[in-house]
């Protein structure tokens, strides 16, 4: 009975580590890629460990695209982006949980209604909207819209939280003469941290990784994020296409920065998947 | 009882916090989501080139869109993507999910692990995946060789391409989708899976019996969005294909953006993405009425 139970175990950790595997194996091979010396590339067998370590081909890397002004674009797009989603829909989820007005559930479902309209829908005419109020390729038009578009998810995550938060808390403080806006910012705001955390870093990465929008609002090489400058870097729509070696080395330290972050805060972003998955 | 007997200032005083509260997300919301959304209707039924200027065409859009041979075939090579494409994520993240949720002490370890793809950008995704199944250089089909297989023309036949997609979708969204049934099945009580213990019941019976109609609703949800994220699948067919070989991989998502972006049709573009919208809403108002019948 025991033994039957243990190769079961076994089995299954098996079948865990194969399904890892699959995961892992594509990333293993790009960082094998960027390490191998140009005259490695094509070898036959296929081998995972390069025999020369080419180091070099980092540093040819960051020459393929202007990292340092992407990057900081990057920051400059989704720091703000992640930062204003998250005040916003606290703001919105305070109205929603904690105050009195007509219509107010029909306004929260007029908010989540939202989440289901394809986003092609929208892109013509937000482009217009940007163009005519002058912000193509400027940090504003590139972030605004994005806040916009989070609203629904952060909106509703926030509010589930706050639901969580005791009224007796707020009735407390309101005995003690404070108003909605202290209530929200000692009382609610400090005790929702951790879903702001999880909000805050799923816009951060999603807007990181955001393409279409910036393919649409930006065309100068100035204002590209390092999504941009990686899609503009190879592909189809390029004519002159790196080495594979060049190109796996500038995609790995493209992702460097969203890697760290998820080591770093890898529980708030699944939680918030986790969460987004929850109907009422 | 007492704000409803509020004075006069009271209530002015409640009013103007609701608006100072609502009125930034309200704004935003307003002007790129509301707004867009009646905006697109209007620009349908325009002759638009934003370097030209605009026509009042009435249904003339429709009308061409109906017998646009490259929008049909787009259309059906997004059906065709979503029909591969959703059941084989809802299969993969259930499998995954399973794994995770039996697999012990480190449960933590492997969530974290299949969930790290979903990190990755699309267009990441798309530069590694066309190295890993270029048909010449591609890692996958020198295994292939090695093993005295054919080469596999993934990306580069018309048969195949879209297939190849398919499996970069898959690759890149499984753990997405993981998380949630992960929490859905934590959310199970455990008395069923303890009954089932006392019957005698194996892992794939508890599975089969106990968590897929437990988890319905969740797996309904998880097909709905995955349809509707399919349907927008923009970067990927951007970053591997751009609609080739031929016209095998263009969906209607990367038709609209060239039609709208490169052709500078905007009119036609927009016409595109109402017909959209209508698909989109369909399938969202047939999803509720079968998660209601249920």
């Amino acid at each position: 009975m025991r033994t039957q139970k243990r190769s079961k175990g076994i089995l299954l950790t098996a079948v865990a580590v194969l399904a890892a595997l699959l995961v892992l194996v594509p990333f293993l091979w790009v960082l094998s890629t960027a390490l191998k010396p140009d005259n490695e590339l094509f070898l036959f067998p296929p081998r995972l460990l390069p025999g020369e370590f080419a180091w070099n081909n980092f540093a040819d890397a960051w020459h393929l695209l202007d990292f340092p002004r992407y990057f900081f674009n990057s920051f400059m797009v989704t720091v703000p982006t992640a930062f204003f989603t998250v005040v916003v829909c606290s703001l919105a989820a305070y109205a929603f949980t904690r105050m009195n007005f007509k219509l107010r559930n029909a306004m929260f479902l007029l908010y989540l209604s939202t989440m289901m309209i394809p986003q092609v829908v929208r892109l013509i005419p937000s482009f217009i909207i940007v163009k005519n109020l002058h912000m193509l390729n400027s940090y504003a038009g590139m972030i605004l819209p994005q806040i916009a578009w989070s609203i629904p998810f952060g909106t509703f995550l926030i509010r589930q939280f706050f639901l969580g938060i005791p009224k007796e808390l707020d009735e407390s403080a309101r005995i003690d003469g404070a108003g909605h806006v202290r209530i929200f910012r000692s009382i609610l705001v400090p005790n929702a941290v951790p879903a702001m955390v999880t909000l805050a870093t799923y816009i951060f990465i999603t807007s990181w990784n955001n393409l279409i929008w910036m393919l649409v609002v930006v065309s100068k090489q100035e204002k590209f994020t390092i999504t941009l400058g990686l899609a503009t870097m190879t592909g189809p729509s390029v004519d002159f296409i790196p080495p594979w070696n060049e190109i796996m080395a500038a995609t790995l330290i493209s992702i460097l920065p969203v890697f760290i972050l998820y080591l770093f805060f890898q529980k708030y972003f699944i939680q918030s998947v986790a969460m987004s998955g929850i109907k009422e | 009882m007492k704000k409803k007997f509020g004075s006069k200032r009271q209530r002015l005083y409640n009013s103007s916090c609701v608006i100072l509260f609502l009125l930034p997300s309200f704004l935003l919301l307003a002007v790129f989501v509301f707004w867009p959304m009646i905006y697109s209707m209007v620009l349908a039924f325009f002759e638009w080139n934003p370097l030209k200027g605009k026509d009042f065409t009435g249904f003339e859009n429709f009308r061409t869109l109906v017998q646009d041979d490259l929008w049909w075939t787009s259309l059906k090579n997004t059906v065709y993507y979503i029909i591969l494409n959703v059941p084989l994520i809802v299969a993969a993240a259930l499998g995954l999910a399973e794994i995770v949720v039996s697999v012990g002490r480190t449960s933590k370890l492997f969530r974290g692990i299949y969930f790290v793809p979903t990190m990755l950008s699309l267009v990441a995704t798309g530069i590694v995946w066309s190295y890993l199944l270029n048909t010449n250089t591609g890692v996958i089909n020198g295994l292939l060789n090695r093993i005295g297989l054919p080469s596999v023309k993934w990306f580069t036949s018309g048969k195949v391409a879209m297939l190849s997609i398919v499996i970069v979708t898959v690759w890149r969204w499984a753990g997405y989708y993981m998380v949630m049934f992960v929490a859905g099945m934590l959310g199970i009580s455990e008395q069923y899976y303890e009954v089932a213990d006392l019957e005698g019941a194996g892992r794939f019976q508890k599975f089969r019996y106990i968590t897929l109609p437990q988890l319905k609703p969740m797996i309904y949800f998880v097909a709905l969005m995955s349809i509707i994220g399919s349907f927008q699948e923009f970067d990927l067919f951007y970053m591997i294909t751009l609609g080739g070989p031929g016209t095998a991989t263009y969906v209607t998502g990367f038709y609209m953006w060239q039609t709208a972006f490169s052709s500078m049709k905007m009119g036609y573009a927009s016409a595109m993405s109402v017909v959209l919208f209508i698909i989109v809403l369909t399938f969202t108002v047939i999803q509720n009425k079968v998660t209601q019948a249920d």
